[in-house]
């Protein structure tokens, strides 16, 4: 019973695992067997298409921040903005000279 | 060998500016308070740096210092109200997924090319109020993974979890993420105009 219900799984993975699957390949190479799953259930489920299209969107909305040093200060909260940066390096330098 | 665990705090904020004020920021979601928690946790380390150990990464000790900063703020501000699970993309809803774990209501195609919207500031805006509601330790995951080119080891010692638990995490907010781009950017027109705001339902409870 267990091995035809970890079949079942395999050839007919719920949405729930087969978009945690997706996430995981931006992560890692998938395994044959992930890859086979995910593939034949993207056949017939337009709504895990849709979110593994999105969520490659979103890969690369984060590669452009990190990779256009003109595009890093557009997410408030991604990286220390220069002003206030130079504030923090001439407030630590100082206190490092004071203390030798 | 011992060498690799000074610290050299005339580099800490080229290392770690970025990481430690994404941390504060995600906590209390103000530029000039999240910085300046930054610079006391800086000034706070040089002159605690003799207890450092070196059994954690410099990165690690840090964090210690500014989570404790952070934790600070909250008390000493009202700030905390904003912080509490009820403006959280999680806890909303109780996911996205029904028992079967089939979509509730499956994702649909963005209307437009996402890569097209990134031109516009106003994108930017909206994907940072997503950030800022989801809860912190997703937001550390998934920033810390995106932005900084670390590795997936580094991100589970500093978080002190497992592979699988950042895979989890990465995968929730990703989730939730999703769900706030299509809810208040990719949405139908009237609801783009009006942009991410408080629900009415929020207004009313008050």
């Amino acid at each position: 019973m267990k091995n035809a219900s970890n079949l079942m799984n395999m050839l007919w993975p719920s949405c729930e695992r087969v978009s945690l699957t997706v996430s995981n390949g931006l992560e890692r190479d998938l395994s044959h067997a992930e890859r086979a799953s995910v593939g034949l259930h993207m056949l017939v489920c337009p709504g895990c298409r849709a979110f593994r299209r999105q969520v490659r969107a979103l890969r690369e909305a984060f590669r452009l921040l990190r990779s256009r040093s003109a595009t890093r200060d557009k997410l408030a909260g991604a990286f220390l903005p220069a002003l206030l940066r130079e504030r923090i390096e001439s407030a630590l330098s100082e206190r490092m000279r004071e203390s030798g | 060998m011992t060498e690799n665990l000074k610290l050299e705090p005339a580099r800490w904020v080229e290392r770690h500016g970025d990481g430690l004020y994404r941390y504060a920021y995600a906590r209390v979601r103000n530029p000039e308070a999240a910085a300046e928690l930054v610079q006391e946790t800086f000034l706070d380390a040089l002159r605690a740096r003799g207890s450092f150990s070196g059994r954690s990464s410099e990165r690690t000790w840090l964090i210690a210092i500014l989570k404790h900063k952070v934790a600070d703020f909250a008390r000493r501000s009202k700030r905390e109200r904003t912080l509490g699970a009820g403006e959280s993309l999680e806890g909303a809803a109780d996911g996205p997924f029904d028992r079967w774990g089939h979509w509730k209501r499956p994702p649909k195609d963005w209307p437009s090319d996402p890569l097209a919207e990134y031109e516009r500031r106003e994108f930017w805006d909206v994907l940072g109020s997503c950030l800022t509601r989801l809860p912190a330790h997703l937001a550390d995951a998934f920033l810390d993974h995106e932005l900084e080119g670390v590795t997936r080891e580094q991100i589970c010692e500093r978080a002190q979890i497992t592979p699988a638990n950042l895979a989890t995490r990465l995968y929730r907010a990703r989730l939730l993420l999703r769900d706030c781009l299509d809810a208040h950017w990719f949405a139908p027109a009237q609801a783009v105009a009006a942009g991410p705001r408080v629900t009415p339902a929020e207004g009313l409870t008050a």
